[in-house]
């Protein structure tokens, strides 16, 4: 394990699939944290510099969604949900409170490590081929290169996946992204049919950038897909 | 939150320092309140908290001392005194209604549209339909005489009539006093239209949970003050409770028990002669004196001289009572008689020195030496005696003397209270008391069994000899006043005669009906059908205002069954709600226990197909390793839903044999993985064996130790001890551990499947289900031991099976005791 190694906080009860995420985690040289009660975890994702957390909803005696919610209140953190749960409302409930993935037991690896590496790709992404200054969406500015974006000329924090998402559409600012476009760019391939993901975070983003009542940021096409408004 | 007045807005009502007192007695002390535009304000306050006061003086019917109403910010005007102001419309309690009216007459009574001089009939029709279209009331014929309509259209022709006028305030003394909660419901529709189109409404209400759901704000009246004015959605009602009595409510039990000592309260005031006892008890405290008696005079007529008869008394042995039960009110009477036959004190010191008191004393005191008597004298002559009895001779000081004359003053004052209380007023103070029951009743959080305290109560007022409800399901509650509580056979018969008669009868005839001499009968339709109340009276018939007051109760009772039922159905809600949260918990449960070492099975399997990565030997055993251990994990989840769900329908079957409960018990404990606790197990040698299935039976004492282990601090060992009662055929086996112990509040349910206490561990809650079912189908049981420390798990095993010596027969289960 080197100190550059990714930090994968995994919380998590039972003591077999502890193991099993953790051997074949290590096996591919990422750092693993262990929490099997879910305490504390605001400090622990702090103390640790988790790069991810897989973050399981049934732990005895603690809610998991209350978990995701303070581990997102805390911190931008990419979170993978990991739960037996497999009804729509509750993925779209651990994606309003923030999560960045869903997954359902039982999982193979195979899938559990493509997620990781998708989720870590939006954190890590090495800025692309921007076009070298800022875009501005009326009283919003996106620095892509420096991912920063400003709101009336404030700091907006956005999580690595809400980030990603808005850069696809601030790049093709007047056309329409369909739903399957977006999860491929920024979930990747085998997402295409999640479009909760796409509803969660759109409104995630608007909720950040857009006024109530004011001028819509982005817009939507019903059953369509989303389109950023053209920039200024 | 649903007035949309701005802050600087001018209110529709304002009232202001508001002083009344009637007499020298202050009834509103500055009361102040302002209401806005389409804004319902629930006034509330106890029985007197001067409720009807401020309606009366804000309606302008009553004049105030002291204080303003402004209505639109302009002093409210009446066109004569006592007529009441212009723009503020009451419906009254008692609604003011002509039931030999038509609905139309009633609207326009007093003010009827003329044409050329004449009634225009047409004309009132026309306009009565418009207003009734207008409100959504939804109007039959509006010709029918009032007296024809049922309480909640009475009301709403009540408010129509008020709204006719299109007041700026409505003000509604008490809306649903009377109503049934059907009614109740399309009365609450009706105000939160009028509401909606903008009118001010003040209501008067004691019914705080029709207050939270109407009422945009609620003011509590205490003490002639605005206490609190609040907004409905911000309060809760047991603080508004709370500010209404000034008692702190904090606990359910306590808020029940000042419900049922008012229920008491309001019993006891039917009886004013159950002061008399009181009397008697404080005199003897305050006198030191243990035998006391009162005695009421009865006076004579031409064939009877007047006589004393024993009231109230204390202390007193058998025979001195009856020998004092009823004594000539002259010198024959000995001291009681005397005294009331002269006015005057009577004191004995030593009855036995004087021959006068010698045939007083024959007559039964024999033992008795001293004694004393004062008469109890009120405005219109002798009422009574006090006396004191001793075995001792002398006789009570001076002061003493002065008190028993302080005492005897109070007991005339009762006994004329008594007496002034002519049959009419007798009938309303019944009356009072029984709808003060019934509110109490009705009240917020309704006192258990009341009805029946309610049905009591009229029986007392009606002074019959026995009543009773008869439900529309057929189901009886049958009171008698008597000593038995039950009454007697041939007026239980009548009773269901008349009861019969009366549901058979039309539905339209509420009247109540007179069966011989001796029953009356009332129907009360409720939404379940027909009820009806019977009353019997031993001796002669009934007069004809306990006919009136059966009927004026009848309304009342209605509510009160009414809402019974009500209750029964939230409560039978409130029961399935928790059983669906129980299977929806269940089900979550059981996905995620059967996907967690699914996960891990299929983690593993996937892990070690991995191309990229080479694991050693050591990682391959342990992947393996696990893959055996989760997936004999997810077949004893499976086996215990197969049990449980054979045990739920009768399904299972035992194989018994005889078996060795040393053995089971030590095959359970090795099947117990135990990473702390040791278990010790204590088994007398003699132990016989039981005739039982020895599979089942280890699977019982797993899941006991199972949790055991779970739950034990391992400090301690978990013992487990059997014993044989050879007397009773049966092995007790104790399980024990030293853990927290089951929740007093869990109690037996944690034998039901999908109950679990707050600290269970992994699992689905199965476990002690299973283990009841099982030794259910043995004939034997299983419990808790409430009293011990730690959790104490009983199980009684029969030695041999019930009935016949031991075949290979099946046992069969019962059927599962969750259904």
């Amino acid at each position: 394990m080197t100190d550059d190694s990714t930090v994968v906080l995994l919380i998590e009860d039972d003591p077999n699939i502890v193991d099993l995420v953790r051997a074949n985690l290590l096996a591919r040289g990422f750092a693993v944290v262990v929490s099997r009660t879910g305490a504390d975890v605001t400090a622990l994702v702090r103390d640790s510099g988790a790069h991810l957390v897989l973050l399981d909803l049934m732990l005895p005696g603690v809610d998991g969604f209350d978990l995701c919610r303070d581990i997102r209140a805390a911190s931008l953190v990419g979170i993978i949900v990991v739960s037996a749960r497999r009804g729509e409302q509750d993925k779209v409930r651990a994606l309003n409170l923030g999560a960045d993935d869903y997954l359902t037991k039982p999982f193979g690896i195979d899938e559990l490590l493509a997620r990781m590496t998708a989720l870590l790709r939006r954190s890590r992404s090495a800025p692309a081929a921007g076009p070298g200054r800022p875009l501005v969406f009326g009283t919003v500015s996106i620095d892509l290169d420096a991912q920063l974006v400003t709101k009336a000329g404030e700091p907006v924090h956005l999580t690595p996946t809400e980030f990603a998402l808005l850069r696809e559409l601030a790049l093709a600012p007047g056309h329409l992204l369909t739903h399957a476009t977006l999860l491929r760019k920024v979930w990747g391939p085998g997402y295409e049919t999640e479009t909760e993901y796409t509803r969660v975070y759109v409104r995630r983003l608007r909720a950040k950038l857009e006024d109530e009542g004011g001028p819509a940021l982005i817009v939507t096409e019903p059953r369509a897909g989303y389109r950023m408004a053209a920039a200024e | 939150m649903m007035s949309s007045h701005g802050p600087g807005a001018v209110p529709v009502l304002r009232v202001a320092d508001l002083h009344k007192a009637f007499g020298r007695r202050p009834v509103l002390r500055g009361v102040t309140f302002e209401l806005h535009r389409g804004e319902i304000l629930a006034l509330v306050g106890e029985n007197g908290a001067g409720k009807s006061t401020v309606v009366q003086c804000v309606a302008g019917t009553l004049p105030r001392d002291r204080g303003t109403v402004e209505v639109h910010g302009r002093p409210g005007s009446a066109p004569a005194p006592g007529v009441g102001y212009r723009d503020i419309e009451v419906v009254w309690q008692h609604l003011a209604l002509c039931d030999n009216l038509s609905v139309v007459a009633n609207l326009f009574l007093g003010d009827e549209l003329l044409e050329h001089g004449m009634l225009d009939d047409a004309g009132m029709v026309e306009e009565a339909k418009a207003l009734f279209a207008r409100l959504h009331i939804p109007a039959s014929d509006l010709r029918r005489p009032v007296g024809a309509l049922s309480g909640g259209q009475r009301q709403l022709v009540a408010i129509a009539r008020a709204l006719r006028r299109d007041p700026s305030v409505l003000v509604l003394d008490e809306p649903t006093g009377s109503l049934g909660a059907q009614e109740t419901a399309v009365v609450e529709r009706l105000l939160a239209e009028v509401r909606a189109s903008g009118t001010a409404i003040l209501m008067v209400s004691h019914q705080l949970d029709q207050v939270f759901g109407l009422a945009d704000r609620i003011a509590v009246l205490r003490d002639g003050h605005i206490l609190a004015d609040v907004s409905s959605l911000e309060v809760h009602p047991d603080d508004v409770l709370a500010l209404m009595s000034g008692i702190e409510t904090d606990s359910a039990a306590r808020r029940q028990l000042r419900r049922l000592r008012s229920l008491v309260e309001q019993l006891a005031d039917v009886e004013p002669a159950a002061s008399l006892p009181l009397i008697v008890s404080a005199m003897a405290e305050a006198l030191g004196i243990d035998r006391l008696c009162i005695h009421l005079l009865h006076p004579g007529d031409t064939d009877a001289p007047p006589r004393l008869t024993r009231s109230a008394a204390l202390g007193m042995p058998d025979g001195l009572l009856r020998a004092l039960g009823s004594l000539p009110a002259d010198g024959r009477g000995g001291p009681p008689g005397l005294a009331a036959a002269t006015g005057q004190a009577v004191l004995v010191d030593d009855a036995r020195l004087d021959p006068l008191w010698a045939p007083f004393l024959a007559a039964g005191p024999t033992q008795l030496r001293s004694f004393w008597s004062v008469p109890i004298v009120g405005s219109t002559g002798v009422l009574g005696t006090i006396s004191g009895y001793a075995d001792t001779s002398g006789r009570p000081q001076a002061d003493q003397l002065e008190l028993v004359w302080l005492y005897a003053g109070h007991a005339a004052a009762a006994i004329e209270r008594e007496h002034l209380l002519t049959e009419a007023t007798r009938r309303n103070r019944v009356l009072e008391t029984l709808r003060g029951v019934l509110d109490t009743l009705a009240g917020p959080q309704p006192a258990h069994g009341g009805l029946t305290l309610a049905l009591l109560a009229l029986c007392r007022g009606l002074r019959a000899d026995a009543i009773a409800l008869h439900r529309p399901d057929g189901e009886r509650s049958e009171l008698s006043t008597g000593p038995l509580g039950v009454p007697p056979e041939h007026a239980r018969s009548r009773q269901r005669e008349a009861a019969e008669a009366v549901r058979r009868a039309a539905s339209g005839d509420h009247g109540v009906r007179r069966f011989g001499g001796d029953v009356l009968a009332v129907p009360l339709d409720t939404p379940a059908g027909r009820a009806v109340v019977t009353a019997w009276w031993a001796g002669g018939p009934p007069s004809d205002e306990a006919s009136d007051l059966l009927g004026d109760a009848a309304r009342s009772l209605r509510l009160a069954i009414e809402r019974e039922a009500l209750e029964g159905a939230r409560a039978e809600a409130a029961s399935l709600r928790r059983s669906q949260r129980l299977q929806r918990e269940f089900l979550s449960r059981m996905n995620h226990e059967l996907r967690t070492p699914l996960t891990a099975i299929q983690g593993y399997a996937s892990t070690l197909r991995q191309p990229d990565v080479d694991w050693d030997d050591a990682s391959q055993r342990r992947f393996l390793d696990s893959i055996a251990s989760e997936s004999a994990r997810m077949g004893r989840l499976i086996g215990d839903l197969l049990d449980f769900s054979a045990i739920d329908s009768g399904a299972m079957r035992l194989a018994p044999d005889w078996c060795d409960l040393a053995l089971v018990l030590e095959a359970a404990r090795r099947c117990v993985r135990s990473p702390r606790s040791l278990i010790a197990v204590h088994m007398p040698a003699d132990l016989p064996s039981v005739w039982a299935d020895h599979d089942r039976l280890e699977q019982v004492f797993v899941n006991l130790l199972d949790n055991a282990v779970l739950h034990a601090t391992g400090l301690t060992e978990v013992s487990v001890d059997a014993c044989h009662d050879p007397a009773a055929g049966t092995i007790t086996v104790r399980v024990r551990d030293d853990g927290p112990g089951i929740p007093a509040a869990l109690g037996d349910r944690v034998f039901l499947p999908h109950e679990r206490g707050a600290d269970a561990g992994p699992g689905l809650g199965l476990g002690l289900a299973i283990a009841r079912g099982i030794v259910d189908a043995h004939g034997g049981t299983i419990r808790i031991d409430p009293a011990a420390s730690g959790a104490v798990m009983v199980v009684v095993l029969p030695v041999e099976p019930a009935g016949a010596g031991g075949t290979d027969r099946d046992l069969e289960l019962p059927v599962g005791e969750a259904r």
